[in-house]
């Protein structure tokens, strides 16, 4: 249901035509389909069975329509889309029954959200007083059941909200009505979620109640319909959780963004482009980091204490050998042989003056 | 910069390969231990009855070393000791557990203040099994409490020990904080990002989606995710390249995640600083000994509590001349004279006019030996079986001198005891012996025995050798000689691989950084959850902060799961559940990664998964391991004590801690794979 489509309708009118024949259809307990030409050029049909309407088909009833909320409501991803195609391609079923096969939904989550939208599109059209439906009594055989919507529940939810409507009116003016939370005007008072004392479809509502989003654009971002939005609104707006913003205070929503992206762009840009620029200068310049060089590794003063070590081990081993033999090593095998020193301490050795083939020299 | 270090590091290993004029470090020149002749034969005695595993010859030799050391009055052969270990080792192994440890008990006496020989009698102790565990907890106590006399000793421990530490905990350090920098990595950049203008929002519906999935929106996000994203690694590499350095990088790195840090991770990031305020501490450590080992406060140390060759004399006498209000190398000088004639008059007369300057220095080491010089002219002005009454009453006053200015102490006593004998004073004998087993409860009797006996003037003079044997030294102030000329922990010029790890950055800047870095972590841990910074939903691990919050929803909540909380009626829960989960397990690489880098790396994983104190531990023995393998040979070598390159095979602990290292590591991994 739609505001343009459902004006306030006069005291004491004739119900609308669907309304009617659904009416109808529940007293007389007739059995068949009603088709009704939609402004759009398409054509919805309804099939009723036992006082029940077990078929729906409407463009806001489709594959693609639930797709399209189960989306909307962040339950798919692109990736999934893709998982559900082939899955409904693989088992030749439609593309919502793909996701059920795709596991990616439930039956139940489908069923539901099939309900609903079946139950929208017919409250709707039964509210449509521009419908002109044709009716025809003959009880389908052989039809798979899509939906299961009892005609009383239709009737009277239509006539409830065609009751409700014009205290709705009186707070939503229409689809591109835009409304802000009240507390957007206090910033020092923090406002606690759990604090909420709302329903879950006004607080879904309230969720998304931004100062930007149009009642439509809610609509499409709860998976609800319209009326329901605005009711909720209505609601809320009672309560004091929101309240309606005229057009005027409504920023546009597609330039702001783009030019705070834009903003945001231009700024990391420079940012980088700024450190960029300031690292290649110093480099270019001599100014950034020193390069490390061998030159600083001779002068490490741990490295020495490596580098010197096998000397020392020389020395205190050649002191060592002295006090057993009662004389100096003769050779750098005798202390290697005496496990003195490591095998690579023959360089060492070696600038002492002791290796395998001299003696040793400077020794008392 | 990373090819630069690159190229350092391989240049570095081939600096050995590559220098033309390979030389030789000052001081290494092959020069025998300063040791007496008949030392030094009955030295080669001892190691030569070890080397073939004579045990009782060793026995008999280390008694007659022990003797000779007393009466030579050198306080250590730490030479003689280090020798020792080395070749008691091997001889040991095949000797019954008590004989070895006899004879590891009677090598303490060629060294008492070596701590060395203490741990090979507390190993022969162990040797014995069960039983000998008991003594031998008692040997490694006074081994740790003999270090305080042997600051050489403790100092090349230290240094060896903090050698391999410092690598491996600087190594730890630029791995934890690179680890906290993957973890809060994202955090970190959505605040950066939070600096710059806002983009819009998150889309939360199908139309806000198509609106952010037209052409020049994905260009857009992508481009300016990349720049954020660039941004952030220019400025985590700013710091290298400004030439700070890894570790005041990783300083700098560590002060950026610290908002972010969980509790256990704040633990690990204040051990971080403190590490860091530490590391020129250590790098002191590492250096002690070898900036010691050349100064004059080490060689006079060594030979007031070792032995000295006369190739000192010219460096004391030029100490004498610089530091003429210090005692200790007069006292060496005399000592060393002493020693070359024990009781000639006129060397004697000399020691004296060299120490008499200074005998109210407080350790009374200065009174003392001034008074055993005084003793021992009394011995050489024997006459016919009697001292010298003038001599032995000066020594007598000498030592009441020594005892006013170092009361109790043991070798004062002594002296006492043999000066109040030489005067025919029994009393003053007894007195002073009494004294004597006060202060020294654990003195053997024979010892007290044989002094008595010489306190018989005609005893005395009889053998007056034997006398002036008996005379001690109290024990000088081991880390003021040894750290005369140093100051054992000033900041070092450099750390290790310098140019590397500290850049352009002064070393004694490290203890400012840690230090701030304490309390920049204090001040947010007290601040606590009031600072506006960004946070990981526990529930969904979106990333976001309050104000983003608030532009997002309206509302201080993670509006990923605040969008969980306004799903449409339609929605079976069980499918919102579903949806989390294949979420979780789209972005959850961590199931996968962290066990295998847990494997391969351990620590890192754990690290990486939120467990940094474990993490740091199991990297830290790792890398000390690995060290260990890396390095077989410790660095700092004691050249006045050498006791062998230590080839006694492949070392058990480095391939054990790594073992241990990796099976826990393994287990960590498997009991906490859930969490």
């Amino acid at each position: 249901m739609t505001f343009e489509s459902s004006p306030e309708p006069p005291r004491q009118a004739a119900p609308p035509p669907v309304f009617a024949l659904l009416a109808a259809a529940f007293r007389q307990n007739l059995a068949g389909t009603l088709s009704i030409p939609l402004a759009d050029g398409n054509t919805a049909s309804l099939i009723i069975s036992g006082a029940r309407i077990v078929q729906v088909s409407h463009p806001t009833t489709s594959s693609a329509a639930i797709l399209n909320a189960l989306q909307r409501a962040g339950i798919l991803t692109d990736r999934d889309l893709h998982r559900i195609e082939r899955a409904a391609r693989k088992a030749s079923i439609p593309l919502d029954e793909g996701a059920v096969a795709a596991g990616i939904v439930s039956t139940g989550t489908l069923a539901a959200i099939r309900e609903a939208l079946c139950r929208e599109a017919v409250v709707a059209l039964a509210l449509d007083r521009t419908l002109q439906p044709a009716a025809t009594w003959t009880p389908v055989r052989g039809l798979r059941e899509s939906c299961a919507l009892p005609l009383p529940f239709l009737l009277r939810e239509a006539q409830k909200r065609h009751g409700e409507t014009p205290n709705i009116h009186r707070v939503v003016s229409g689809p591109q009505q835009v409304f802000g939370r009240s507390s957007a005007g206090r910033p020092h008072e923090e406002e606690r979620w759990e604090d909420l004392k709302v329903g879950a479809g006004e607080r879904q509502v309230y969720f998304f109640v931004d100062g930007r989003r149009t009642v439509a654009e809610l609509s499409l971002a709860t998976c609800q319909s319209e009326f329901e939005v605005s009711r909720a609104l209505a609601s809320l707006a009672e309560g004091g959780l929101v309240r309606p913003i005229g057009a005027r205070d409504v920023p546009p929503v597609n330039a702001r963004a783009a030019r705070s992206a834009l903003l945001r762009l231009v700024a990391l840009l420079a940012a980088v482009v700024l450190l960029v620029g300031g690292i290649a200068w110093g480099s270019w310049s001599g100014r950034l980091a020193p390069i490390p060089s061998l030159a600083d590794a001779s002068t490490d003063p741990y490295r020495s204490l490596i580098r010197d070590a096998p000397h020392q081990r020389i020395v205190g081993a050649a002191r060592q050998f002295q006090i057993v033999f009662n004389r100096p090593p003769a050779t750098f095998q005798e202390l290697l042989d005496e496990r003195l020193v490591l095998p690579t301490d023959a360089r060492a050795a070696a600038l002492l003056g002791l290796d395998n083939t001299s003696t040793v020299r400077g020794v008392p | 910069m990373a090819i630069r270090s690159l190229v350092f590091l391989l240049g570095l290993l081939a600096t050995d390969a590559l220098a033309a004029e390979p030389q030789i470090p000052a001081g290494s020149t092959l020069s025998a231990y300063s040791l007496p002749a008949p030392i030094a034969r009955e030295a080669g005695t001892l190691l030569s009855s070890l080397r073939r595993h004579d045990l009782s010859a060793a026995e008999i030799s280390l008694q007659r070393l022990t003797d000779l050391r007393t009466e030579a009055g050198i306080p250590n052969l730490t030479p003689i000791a280090a020798a020792f270990r080395d070749s008691f080792r091997e001889a040991a192994r095949d000797a019954p557990p008590a004989v070895a440890v006899r004879i590891a008990a009677a090598a303490v006496s060629l060294a008492p203040d070596d701590p060395g020989l203490r741990w090979t009698l507390a190993r022969a102790e162990l040797g014995l099994g069960v039983e000998g565990v008991g003594a031998a907890s008692g040997v490694a106590i006074e081994a740790l409490k003999s270090y305080q006399r042997h600051p050489r000793s403790l100092a090349i421990l230290a240094a060896n020990t903090t050698a391999y530490l410092l690598g491996s905990l600087v190594l730890v350090l630029l791995v934890v904080v690179l680890a906290f920098l993957v973890r809060h990595g994202r955090l970190l950049a959505h605040d950066l990002g939070d600096l710059f203008p806002s983009a819009p929002a998150t889309p939360f519906s199908a139309v806000e989606m198509a609106q952010s999935r037209r052409f020049q929106a994905i260009v857009g996000s992508g481009l300016t995710r990349m720049l954020a994203q660039s941004l952030v690694g220019l400025l985590l590499l700013l710091p290298v390249v400004l030439g700070f350095g890894l570790v005041p990088s990783a300083v700098i790195w560590l002060l950026l995640v610290l908002p972010y840090v969980r509790r256990a991770e704040a633990v690990a990031a204040a051990s971080a600083f403190l590490l860091v305020a530490l590391l020129p501490l250590l790098g002191a450590l590492v250096l002690l000994p070898a900036r010691v080992a050349a100064t004059d406060g080490a060689r006079m140390w060594t030979a007031l509590e070792e032995t000295a060759g006369d190739d000192l004399l010219p460096t004391l006498s030029r100490r004498t001349m610089e530091h003429p209000d210090e005692p200790w190398a007069p006292i060496i000088q005399a000592r060393m004279e002493v020693r070359r004639a024990p009781l000639s008059l006129g060397t004697l007369d000399a020691a004296a006019s060299r120490i008499g300057p200074f005998v109210t220095e407080p350790s009374g080491v200065a009174a003392t030996d001034l008074a055993n010089i005084e003793l021992r002219r009394a011995l050489a002005s024997c006459r016919d079986g009697r001292p010298g009454a003038a001599e032995s009453a000066t020594a007598r006053q000498a030592f009441d001198r020594a005892l006013r200015v170092a009361p109790g102490t043991p070798a004062v006593l002594r002296g006492l005891a043999l000066s109040a004998g030489l005067l025919g004073d029994r009393a003053g004998v007894d007195t002073a012996l009494q004294s004597l087993v006060t202060v020294t409860p654990d003195a053997d009797l024979d010892s007290l025995a044989r002094l008595r006996s010489l306190t018989v003037p005609s005893n005395a003079c009889a053998s007056p050798q034997a006398t002036a044997a008996e005379l001690r030294t109290p024990d000088a102030p081991d880390w003021d000689i040894w750290l005369a000329d140093v100051k054992p922990f000033a900041t070092p010029p450099a750390l290790p691989l310098n140019s590397i790890l500290m850049g352009r950055t002064p070393v004694s800047w490290l203890p400012i950084l840690g230090v701030a870095g304490l309390v920049i972590l204090l001040v947010l841990i007290m601040a606590g959850r009031h600072l506006p910074f960004a946070s990981a939903c526990a529930r969904c691990g979106t990333i976001s902060c309050r104000s983003c919050n608030h532009e997002a929803s309206g509302f201080d909540y993670c509006p990923t799961c605040l969008f969980e909380q306004v799903k449409p009626a339609f929605l079976d829960p069980l499918d919102v559940v579903a949806l989390q989960r294949r979420r979780e397990e789209r972005h959850d690489w961590a199931q996968t990664v962290l066990p295998i880098v847990s494997l391969v790396l351990p620590g890192v994983g754990q690290l990486l998964s939120g467990r940094p104190l474990r993490g740091a531990f199991l990297l830290m023995i790792l890398f000390l391991a690995v060290g260990a393998v890396a390095f077989p040979v410790a660095p700092v070598i004691d050249i006045d004590a050498y006791a062998g390159a230590g080839g006694g095979g492949l070392p058990l602990g480095p391939p054990l801690a790594l073992a241990v290292v990796y099976l826990f590591s393994a287990l960590d991994t498997w009991v906490n794979r859930t969490s």
